[in-house]
Order: structure tokens, then sequence, then C-alpha cells
């Protein structure tokens, strides 16, 4: 058999595969869903506690108000600075593909943390308040207590998987460089 | 005061409707992309990931780079090689990522319709076991050499395998035969 024959050979048997495919379009959807309840979700918080502070102006109240905007408005900036050098398109080769994962990858573990900070300074910040005065402490507020608890958890969950992710990706990225500077086909990629 | 409204409205109409047209024909060309390269992609995530369930997972991930990054296509490359540039680096990021196997392997692929609904069952069916073969071989090989086998399987030229991979020509060739020995080796320790 010549190489030729052999390569058709092989195409032919690749090309005859007939699996349906699957859904493609289900995760597009899913993340612009999750991109609209999530901003829903946030601008429903910081106008229902505004306009609370607005009609019964209270020091509570009006500092829930004044923490969720300066919160929002906090980590949604520092996102952004995070995020700079990372919003270049993945249709990028090689190299350069796996410098940009590596640098998504640690501007994604540090929202993480900074998000995790915020949140638990939150909670610190709300539990002197309720202890300072415990009439606040209502059904709703304490639902509100024990959501801010679960979401510090899933943070420090999150981030533990993304030190894994970068630990991952900085070793890959090694690897290509090393294959790179020696030419060689080491290949330690699998 | 009545004419600069108007004035403002007819922009801020013609504004949406220009906005919502490139969205629309964004909307198009994906669609397209897909239809044309959804087998070559499904075909790679199977190379990629060999579990069944994450396999899926994997192709969604890849539409959903696709789609975000179809905005910035601004025609430097063919089509083809963006589609397969992106789908490689999917497919690369999905390994970086990945968890041990919890399910058990497939070693053959799932079927939920007879292996014999086209004439000769029994070509068919050879066939069928020639290609797991080869897929099976192509996964044991390290990435980048699955890479190039990969595209080679797809039919693509030289020069789009070495914008696709970010190598030369000449060290496309390189590798390409060295992904060939291997492959080699790898079926005939199969068989």
């Amino acid at each position: 058999m010549t190489l030729d024959a052999e390569l058709a050979a092989w195409r032919e048997d690749w090309h005859s595969e007939v699996e349906p495919l699957p859904d493609v379009k289900r995760k597009i959807r899913q993340r612009q869903e999750r991109a609209v309840a999530a901003a829903i979700l946030t601008s429903t918080c910081v106008a229902i506690s505004t306009i609370r502070a607005f009609r019964r102006p209270s020091p509570f109240i009006s500092g829930l108000a004044v923490g969720l905007w300066f919160t929002t408005i906090f980590v949604g900036g520092c996102a952004c600075c995070l995020r700079r050098g990372t919003w270049k398109q993945c249709a990028r080769a090689g190299l350069a593909y796996a410098e940009l994962s590596y640098r998504r990858a640690v501007a994604k573990a540090r929202i993480i943390r900074l998000s995790f900070w915020v949140c638990l300074g939150t909670i610190v910040v709300l539990c002197i308040a309720f202890a300072w005065d415990w009439k606040h402490l209502t059904i709703g507020y304490g639902m509100i207590l024990a959501a801010l608890v679960a979401e510090a958890a899933v943070f420090r969950r999150c981030g533990r998987r993304k030190e894994r992710e970068i630990a991952e990706t900085k070793q890959q990225l090694d690897n290509l460089k090393d294959q790179l500077a020696t030419g060689s086909e080491g290949l330690s990629l699998s | 005061m009545s004419h600069t409204s108007s004035t403002s409205d007819v922009l801020r109409n013609a504004g949406t409707t220009v906005a919502s047209d490139a969205s629309w024909a964004l909307e198009k060309q994906f669609d397209r992309i897909i239809a044309e390269h959804s087998r070559a992609i499904w075909r790679l995530a199977c190379s990629y990931e060999p579990v069944a369930g994450r396999r899926e997972e994997l192709m969604q991930d890849i539409a959903l780079a696709l789609w975000q990054a179809l905005p910035h296509f601004r025609g430097e490359c063919s089509e083809r090689t963006f589609v397969f540039r992106i789908a490689h680096n999917r497919g690369l990021s999905h390994i970086w990522k990945r968890k041990p196997a919890h399910e058990s392997i497939d070693k053959l692929p799932e079927r939920d319709h007879p292996i014999d609904e086209r004439p000769e069952p029994e070509e068919q069916a050879a066939q069928e076991c020639r290609r797991v073969a080869l897929m099976s071989a192509v996964r044991s090989l390290p990435v980048t050499y699955r890479q190039m086998i990969l595209l080679m399987l797809e039919d693509l030229s030289h020069a789009e395998m070495a914008e696709i991979v970010g190598i030369t020509e000449r060290n496309v060739a390189v590798r390409l035969n060295r992904a060939r020995k291997a492959l080699k080796e790898a079926l005939e320790g199969q068989s």
C-alpha cells in the first residue's frame, strides 16, 4: 500500500461516522440567559435597597444601599482592571493561545479571590450591624446573610479549582516553551 | 424642538435597525458555519474526549467559543482555518481543565440506530470497526501529533495547518511525517 492510498483509506474511515449530532446552541442560550438573569438580579437588589433607603431612611437601610452600590461598582471595576489583556479573541495559535489561557486563568482566580474577600467583609459588617441592633434581624435579612455565607463557600471552592487550573496551564505553557526552545517533539502534552 | 426630537428618533431607530441587522447577520453566519463544519467539529471533539457525556460538553464549548469569537473575525484567514483553530484551542483547554474520568471510557460508540440502515451491512460494520480503531489510535497520540493527524484527516493544506498550529510549513511537514509514523505504530499495536 502506498502512503497516499493509506491516507485515502484513513480519510474514508474517518469520515464514515454517522453519530447523531447534539444541539450545539444549548450552552450559548444558557450563557445569554445567565448574563441577563445576573444583570436583572443585581439591578433589582440595588434598585429595591435604594428605593427603600429613600422611602424609609434609617442608618441600617441607608448603609445597606450604599454598601450594595459600592460593592457593585468596586467589584465590577476591579474585575475590568484584572481582566485587562485577557479580552483578546481565542482564535490564536500555539504558544500565544497557551499564554492567553494562562493570563485568563490568573485573572479569573484573582476575581474569585477578590469576590470571596468582599463577601467575607460584607458578612462581618452585617454581623456587626445585627449585633449592634438585633431588631433589624428579620427573616429576610437572615436569608440574605445565609445566602452570603453560601456564596463565600462557593467562591472558596471555585478559587481552589481555579488554582489547580492555573498550575496545569502553567505546566503546559512551560512544556510548549521547552518544545519551541529545543525544537524537539518531546510532546508531554497528552 | 419637535424637529430635533424627530431627528433623534430617526437616528435612534436607524441605530437599532443597524444593530439588529448586524446581530441577525452574525447569527446567520454562525448557523452556516455550524451547518458546514459541525461534523468536523464533532470528530475533533471525539478525538479530544473519549467519554460520551463530556464530549457533548466539549462540542458545546467549541460552539460557544465560535459564537464569542465570530464578531472579531476579520477575514484575515479562511473561515475553515478560523473554525479549526478555535476548535483545537478549545480542545487543548478541555484537556488542561479535565478532571479524572469517573465514567468508563467507551470503546465503541453508542448507537440508537441499526448499523445496516445503508446497503452492504457487512462492509459498513467492517468500516465502523476500522473507524473506531482509527479514532482510538488518534486518541492515544500526544496532543501535538494528534492535532496534525486531525487536520490531515480533515484534508487541510500544509499552509492551513501552519496557520492553525502556529508553526512554519516546513515544521508542519516534519511534524506530520512523525505523526503519521506514530499513528501507524499505534494502529499496528492495536491489531
